[in-house]
């Protein structure tokens, strides 16, 4: 089957700066340009860069300097071009239609939108959407692929560490990695791929971001006692991320339109919010469900769990100078009872040590 | 046919200089004045379902007018009912533009224009609703501003922030996201405040000096409550 080779097109050139020319342009070897009037501009094929541009993305852009040195932004508005250039280019150009081409496909799935059906449905949401919010916000959580949660993740992890030291290796890092290791095995069968984030800041903290992303500071580190106390706490943020919490947090700040519009499949409303993730804090039924989900965890892995109700009393005592993880996980003497319930009637032959050596991990602080 | 732009500023108008059987079309209710040859035809644009989905989502009249100069060379003066400025846009059969609801005054016979979505979250947050209209085709196009009309014409790939609601028309070529305008988390999203159009070039824009949105609210401040 041959291919349509010829296309129109938009040209913007250093002739004229916001005002396009149109043209035609041929695909071949080379990329001809016929602007309207008959100049003639010639484009080695190799050297073009394939991009998304235009009203919601829906063009496709083709940036090249010609033969005579006349830098070309090529806009195409149909995109079967992609095919064309996907039959006549290198490899390297194959592959840059072919993530251009699926980066369409992506857009177009919220083109109904515009359909009369939508915009009854719409306004029927609306209506009834400040009643249903949190049914709604279920909905939307539902319909968000685990791939774009990991790239929502990836981007708060991004902006809550913004600047700050990240260790990748040293022996702090390998003694938090062990015991993350360990309570991952209590996970079980799960879509996430865990991914761990130490920030060397003295924050006592720890937090969760979507698409399994858990993020700890230093300041928890040389702040727990035992390696069991942090799994307790690691365990509880991975609870976080396998119920999907951050999630539902992040829609939920975003209000009714954003759930809304999340239904529909447009997922653009996402990613304003993404850098308010880190300021956030879960409902109390969030975190009693990460509390008992870590129980579970923690049993599963046969790591004590008991040690990480301990660790929570204590921080709970520091009176006037709160650590940050109190602000975030409120202590109470309901929640203390409660996981006191959860982990009644635990033995010690329920569970093997975690052999990292804690106190020597805390003798690594630098002094501030 | 040739459209000349009147009294540039805050009351602006149109003239249209038509020759025999010339057309052209117009928002309903945007003649103020013409020669007797020529006649006005109300119009159901695209049908229908494309009138109502205009009425309904666009914001603009269900009927388009058309003025055609039937008995012999005539003029024809136009104006939008609110104050402020026009500008003249040419589509030369590749470009598209994109208008916000209310920027459409008057376009050439040959320039097509449809109403179209661009998604519900850009709509509601970038203060120029969910549908707005594309015009492509050939010919010249009038568009009506609250306000004075700026142009910025973008190279490819330069940044430009909008604030939302003083959008007026923009080409097709150009990229536009939605994005907070700062990075505190202060408003609330359904209120559409604190959002920005972030534009990239290449293309022109066309923005607005006042926001009919705000000064709707600030007259709304002198009417007494009952």
């Amino acid at each position: 089957m041959t291919r349509q080779t010829r296309f129109a097109a938009e040209v913007f050139g250093p002739w004229a700066k916001g005002q396009s020319t149109a043209a035609t342009i041929d695909i071949g070897t080379w990329l001809v340009v016929t602007l309207d009037g008959g100049r003639r501009l010639e484009l080695p094929l190799a050297s073009l860069k394939i991009s998304r541009g235009g009203f919601d993305l829906l063009s496709v852009v083709l940036a090249g300097t010609a033969t005579n040195g006349e830098a070309l932004h090529v806009i195409v508005h149909d995109v079967s071009v992609l095919a064309a250039l996907d039959q006549h280019g290198t490899h390297a150009m194959r592959a840059q239609a072919a993530t251009v081409a699926r980066s369409h496909s992506r857009g177009r799935i919220w083109r109904w939108v515009a359909s009369p059906g939508a915009v009854l449905l719409f306004v029927a949401l609306l209506a009834g959407a400040w009643l249903g919010l949190p049914l709604l916000v279920d909905v939307a959580v539902d319909r968000i692929p685990v791939s774009l949660e990991e790239e929502l993740g990836a981007a708060s992890v991004e902006s809550i560490v913004a600047g700050q030291p990240v260790l990748e290796d040293g022996p702090v890092h390998a003694a938090v990695k062990t015991v993350f290791d360990r309570v991952v095995l209590g996970v079980g069968a799960t879509p996430y791929t865990f991914h761990l984030t130490v920030v060397d800041t003295p924050t006592v903290n720890a937090l969760a971001a979507p698409g399994g992303q858990v993020v700890v500071f230093t300041g928890l580190v040389f702040e727990v006692e035992s390696a069991e106390e942090l799994a307790g706490v690691l365990a509880h943020e991975l609870r976080h991320v396998t119920a999907r919490h951050g999630l539902r947090q992040l829609i939920r700040s975003g209000g009714v339109v954003l759930a809304i519009a999340l239904c529909f499949g447009d997922v653009s409303g996402l990613a304003v919010l993404v850098k308010t993730l880190g300021d956030m804090s879960y409902s109390r039924d969030a975190e009693r469900e990460a509390d008992t989900g870590a129980v579970a965890i923690l049993r599963r892995a046969r790591v004590d769990p008991t040690r990480f109700r301990e660790f929570f009393a204590r921080m709970a005592k520091h009176g006037s100078s709160l650590p940050a993880i109190l602000s975030t996980h409120p202590q109470g003497d309901e929640r203390d009872a409660s996981l006191r319930a959860l982990t009644a009637g635990a033995t010690s032959s329920d569970w093997d040590p975690i052999t990292v050596d804690w106190a020597a991990v805390r003798a690594l602080k630098a002094p501030r | 046919m040739r459209f000349e732009i009147l009294y540039p500023g805050s009351y602006a108008m149109a003239k249209a200089t038509l020759a025999q059987d010339e057309q052209f079309r117009a928002e309903s209710g945007a003649m103020v004045a013409m020669t007797s040859t020529v006649d006005v035809e109300g119009k159901m644009e695209g049908g229908l379902w494309k009138a109502l989905k205009r009425k309904a989502v666009g914001g603009e009249s269900m009927f388009m007018q058309t003025l055609k100069a039937t008995r012999g060379p005539g003029e024809v003066f136009i104006a939008p009912s609110t104050p402020g400025d026009l500008a003249l846009l040419e589509l030369n059969g590749a470009n598209n533009y994109f208008l916000q609801k209310e920027g459409f005054l008057a376009a050439e016979s040959g320039v097509t224009l449809e109403t179209v979505s661009q998604g519900i979250f850009k709509g509601i947050m970038s203060g120029e609703g969910v549908f707005v209209q594309r015009v492509g085709g050939q010919g010249k196009l009038l568009v009506s501003s609250f306000g004075a009309i700026h142009k910025l014409a973008l190279a490819p790939g330069e940044n430009y922030v909008v604030d939302n609601g003083h959008l007026v028309a923009w080409s097709g070529t150009v990229t536009y996201e939605i994005k907070k305008a700062s990075s505190g988390w202060l408003s609330s999203a359904t209120s559409g405040e604190g959002f920005v159009c972030h534009l990239t070039g290449p293309g022109d824009v066309y923005f607005q000096t006042r926001n009919a949105a705000s000064f709707g609210q600030w007259v709304a401040s002198f009417i007494p409550a009952r």
